[in-house]
């Protein structure tokens, strides 16, 4: 009886390292747009774009290395895709969340800065012919 | 708009409280306070009734325009960094009308005394 366990940890972290990189490209190529519009600086927006990706990339390979070990052989291929599949389903789960969470900061910086421009909410009740004040 | 100056009843303890409290907040536009019916107040605005400015809250923009009573609140907080969100739904239909007769009856109470 083989144990499959050292080939199954190689693929493990194979695919979770390509849906990692994967996510985090989506995440670089479009969140650029967005961060343009919060920061109106393209350097600025630029680099926290890349300081918000080298976040993503370190909690979900952390996630992704403390959670390699399975703990029990494997015996068989059948063994092996299921604790792959296990594995693997939690990564996903993982990189989905951090993905949401990188929108909701993403809108909730656009909001932050729509709310900046916004004009008086209540119309004048007279204007004053010259513009007042020094 | 880039500055508001807002004309308040110096000789009235609620409306002194009320600029130190906005003085306090921050803001996104600069707020300034004017005695209503001081010299300073008749010479940046010869344009203001200034009787009517000591009756009522008022805030002058930089731009020229006039807001009053509630509305002159609504600015004010629209002029603040906390309370923006919140000026905008005092300034809703349903809201404004509340806010103004709540305005209203303070000021009456004001002057009462």
């Amino acid at each position: 009886m083989t144990n499959l366990i050292v080939p199954t940890y190689f693929l493990y972290l194979a695919a979770s390292i390509a849906l990692t990189v994967w996510v985090a490209r989506t995440l670089h190529k479009n969140g650029r747009v967005f961060l343009l519009d919060v920061f109106g600086r393209e350097d600025l927006a630029d680099s926290v774009n890349h300081l918000l990706v080298v976040g993503f990339y370190l909690v979900n390979l952390g996630y992704v290395a403390l959670a390699l070990k399975l703990g029990y052989a494997v015996a068989n291929v059948q063994q092996s895709v299921e604790a792959l599949s296990l594995k693997i389903g939690w990564v996903l789960l993982v990189l989905g969340a951090m993905h949401f969470f990188n929108l909701f900061v993403f809108s909730r910086m656009r909001r932050r800065r729509q709310l900046e421009r916004t004009p008086p909410p209540v119309a004048p009740d007279a204007r004053l012919g010259k513009p007042a004040g020094a | 708009m880039r500055s508001l100056t807002v004309l308040y009843d110096a000789q009235c303890e609620v409306c002194r409280r009320a600029r130190a409290w906005l003085e306090r907040q921050a803001q996104y536009v600069p707020l300034e306070f004017v005695a209503a019916g001081s010299d300073e107040a008749r010479a940046r605005f010869p344009g203001l009734d200034a009787r009517r400015t000591l009756e009522e809250v008022t805030a002058v923009g930089d731009d020229g325009a006039v807001y009053r009573s509630a509305k002159a609140w609504v600015v004010c907080l629209w002029a603040l960094v906390d309370y923006r969100r919140l000026s905008l739904k005092l300034a809703r239909p349903r809201l404004l009308p509340r806010a103004e007769r709540f305005v209203a009856r303070l000021a009456r109470r004001r002057r009462r005394r």
